[in-house]
C-alpha cells in the first residue's frame, strides 16, 4: 500500500437537500419513500456536475435503497456497467466512494453516481435497539449499539489519557456552529459548553449531544476521470489518494480506539498524496458520536496519542479560529447521513461553495472514518 | 430490579449452533464460562472460534475460566435499549480476564462505582427467573 491511487479520478457532482425541513415533517403516517429521497439527491447531483442521467454507466447505491435493479428502474438507468448496493452501516460511505474510484481508474466504468439514501427516522429505526453493533454475548449482559461500544472505549480512554468531558463539550459545541451555517441543517441552535454538561447522558459517559442525529434524506456524489471533470460545470476536485484498513474484532469495541488501524489508513492518504495531516485545509471526521473524534485526531497524526484534548483547547477545531477546520459537516448536528455529507462538504470547501462556512482558499480536504472499516480520502483542488 | 427477576432474558440468546452448543450448556447448566485453548499453540480465544485464530488449528479446547478479571470499562445505560433491561441507570461492565481475552457482563451500579479501572474483579453467575444464567463482575480482594 501506499501507492499512487487512484490516478486521475474527480469528483463532479454532489446532490443533497434540505434536511432541515424534512426533519421538521418527520411525523408522517407511514416511512418517507428512500428512493423517491434517492432520486430528489441524483437529479441534484447531476444538474450540479451540468450531467445527463444517459453519462452515467455506474451506479453504487448505498443504504435503504438496497435494490439497486428498482432504484437504477425508477430512473431509467438501463444498462450500467457497474452497479451493486452496499450495507447500512455508515462505514460504507468511504469504501462506496473507493470502489467508484477503483472501477473508473481501472476503466470498468467511465461516470458513477454513488447514491445513499436513509430513511431511518420516519422509518423508526432503532439503531441499537435490536443489539446491531454488539456481540450476541454482550446484548444478553445488557450491553448494545456502537453508542455504548464508543462510550466504553471513551471510558477506558479517558482513564489511560486522561481525558475530560470538557473535551467532548468543546466538539458538541464547535459541531453546532458549524452546522447552524448551513441552512439545510437539522439542528442550528447554538448552546453552550454548561449547557452541553446539564444533558441527559444516553450511556454514561456520552451524552445526548455526543450522538448522531436520526434524521431522513439522501445524497449522490458523482465520480469520472479528471479529463471529463474538466468539460463540467464546476471547479475539478480530484481524489488524489484512498485507503482503506478493516478493523477485525468480535465486537465494535476496540481496545486501541482504532489507532493502529487509523495510522496504516492515513499513512497510506499522506503517502500517496505527498502531504501531512496537518497539511489539510480542513478535515470531516466520521462522528457517529462526539468521541470517536477524538481517537480519529490522533489516528490521523493532527496530534500524539492522548493530545486531542490539548489540541482541541490550543490549536483549536472551530471555522475561523483553527488553521484546520474539524467537521464544517457533521453528524451531531448537521445531518446524518453517514458520511456522504463529510464527503459532499469536502468536494464543496474545495469548490469554494460553502458560503459563511467556507474555509478561505482551500486545497486539500481529509474524510477519514474510524469503524470496523477505517476508510479515508484526501480531495484537491485542481 | 435484582437481576434474578429479569424477565424475558432468553429471548436474547443467539440462535445456538452444534458448534457453540458446548460453550452456552456449560453457562447455562453448569454454570461456568468456558473460554478456549489451542492445543497446539497454546493461544487462549473468547468469543469461540471453530479453530485457533493465532495458528488456524482445529484443536481447540473449552476450558474454563479462572474468573479472575480486572475491570477494563465500563458503562452506565441512562436509555432503555432492551426488553429485559427497563432499570435505568443501569451499569455494564468489561472485564478483562487474567487469561487475556476481555469479557461484558453484569455488574451492578454500586459495584462499578466502586471499581477502580485495572481494579480486580471475579466473576459470579446470576440466574434470571426465566432461568438465564448471566456473568456478573463482583469486586475482588
Amino acid at each position: 500500500m501506499g501507492g499512487k491511487f487512484p490516478s486521475g479520478v474527480a469528483a463532479v457532482g454532489v446532490g443533497d437537500m434540505d434536511f432541515g425541513t424534512l426533519y421538521q415533517k418527520r411525523d408522517l403516517p407511514g416511512p418517507r419513500d428512500p428512493y423517491e429521497l434517492a432520486a430528489e439527491a441524483f437529479k441534484n447531483a447531476l444538474d450540479d456536475a451540468g450531467l445527463k442521467k444517459e453519462d452515467i454507466d455506474g451506479v453504487l447505491c448505498v443504504r435503504d435503497i438496497k435494490k439497486y435493479e428498482y432504484f437504477c428502474y425508477k430512473v431509467g438507468i438501463e444498462k450500467p456497467r457497474l452497479v451493486n448496493g452496499l450495507e447500512s452501516s455508515g462505514r460504507q460511505s468511504g469504501i462506496a466512494l473507493q470502489y467508484a474510484a477503483m472501477a473508473i481508474a481501472a476503466g470498468m466504468a467511465h461516470t458513477v453516481a454513488v447514491v445513499y439514501s436513509n430513511n431511518g427516522r420516519t422509518a423508526a429505526f432503532n439503531y441499537g435497539g435490536d443489539g446491531d453493533g454488539g456481540d450476541p454475548f454482550g446484548i444478553l449482559h445488557g450491553m448494545t449499539s456502537p453508542g455504548a461500544q464508543v462510550a466504553a472505549m471513551f471510558n477506558r480512554y479517558c482513564h489511560e489519557f486522561g481525558a475530560t468531558e470538557q473535551s467532548l463539550a468543546k466538539l458538541a459545541v464547535s459541531n453546532r456552529y458549524h452546522a447552524s451555517l448551513h441552512s439545510h441543517s437539522v439542528m442550528k441552535k447554538l448552546f453552550t459548553e454548561e449547557e452541553y454538561l446539564q444533558t441527559r447522558y444516553i450511556t454514561e459517559p456520552l451524552r445526548l449531544f455526543d450522538y448522531c442525529l436520526i434524521n431522513d434524506g439522501a445524497v449522490c456524489i458523482i465520480l469520472t476521470t479528471v479529463e471529463r471533470a474538466k468539460d463540467l460545470r464546476k471547479p475539478v476536485v480530484e481524489m488524489i489518494a484512498t485507503s482503506a484498513c478493516g478493523d477485525m474484532a468480535s465486537s465494535y469495541m476496540k481496545e486501541d480506539f482504532f489507532y493502529k488501524g487509523l495510522r496504516m489508513v492515513s499513512q497510506d492518504l499522506c503517502a500517496a498524496a505527498g502531504v501531512k495531516a496537518g497539511d489539510m485545509d480542513c478535515v470531516q471526521i466520521y462522528d457517529n458520536f462526539t468521541a470517536t473524534m477524538m481517537f480519529t485526531m490522533e489516528g490521523i497524526g493532527l496530534c500524539d496519542r492522548g493530545g486531542a484534548g490539548e489540541y482541541i483547547d490550543k490549536v483549536g477545531i472551530t471555522l475561523g479560529k483553527s488553521p484546520c477546520p474539524i467537521n464544517t459537516s457533521n453528524h451531531t448536528s448537521e445531518t446524518y447521513m453517514q458520511g456522504f455529507n463529510h464527503q459532499a462538504e469536502c468536494i464543496r470547501q474545495l469548490r469554494g461553495e460553502c458560503g459563511e462556512r467556507q474555509i478561505p482558499d482551500s486545497k486539500l480536504a481529509m474524510y477519514i472514518c474510524s469503524a470496523p472499516i477505517i476508510s479515508g480520502h484526501i480531495f484537491a483542488k485542481r | 430490579m435484582q437481576e434474578a427477576q429479569r424477565e424475558k432474558a432468553a429471548d436474547w440468546l443467539p440462535v445456538i449452533t452444534e458448534f457453540e452448543k458446548p460453550f452456552w450448556d456449560s453457562l447455562q447448566k453448569d454454570q461456568v464460562l468456558m473460554i478456549q485453548k489451542c492445543e497446539d499453540c497454546g493461544h487462549i480465544q473468547f468469543p469461540p472460534s471453530p479453530v485457533c485464530a493465532d495458528c488456524l488449528s482445529g484443536a481447540v479446547s473449552w476450558v474454563p475460566c479462572s474468573g479472575k478479571a480486572r475491570l477494563w470499562s465500563k458503562v452506565i445505560f441512562h436509555k432503555q435499549y432492551l426488553e429485559p433491561y427497563p432499570d435505568t441507570p443501569y451499569s455494564v461492565v468489561l472485564a478483562k480476564l487474567e487469561e487475556g481475552p476481555i469479557v461484558t457482563g453484569r455488574i451492578t451500579n454500586e459495584n462499578a462505582q466502586k471499581t477502580a479501572f485495572d481494579g480486580p474483579v471475579k466473576i459470579q453467575y446470576v440466574k434470571t427467573t426465566d432461568g438465564t444464567v448471566l456473568v456478573e463482575f463482583v469486586p475482588a480482594d
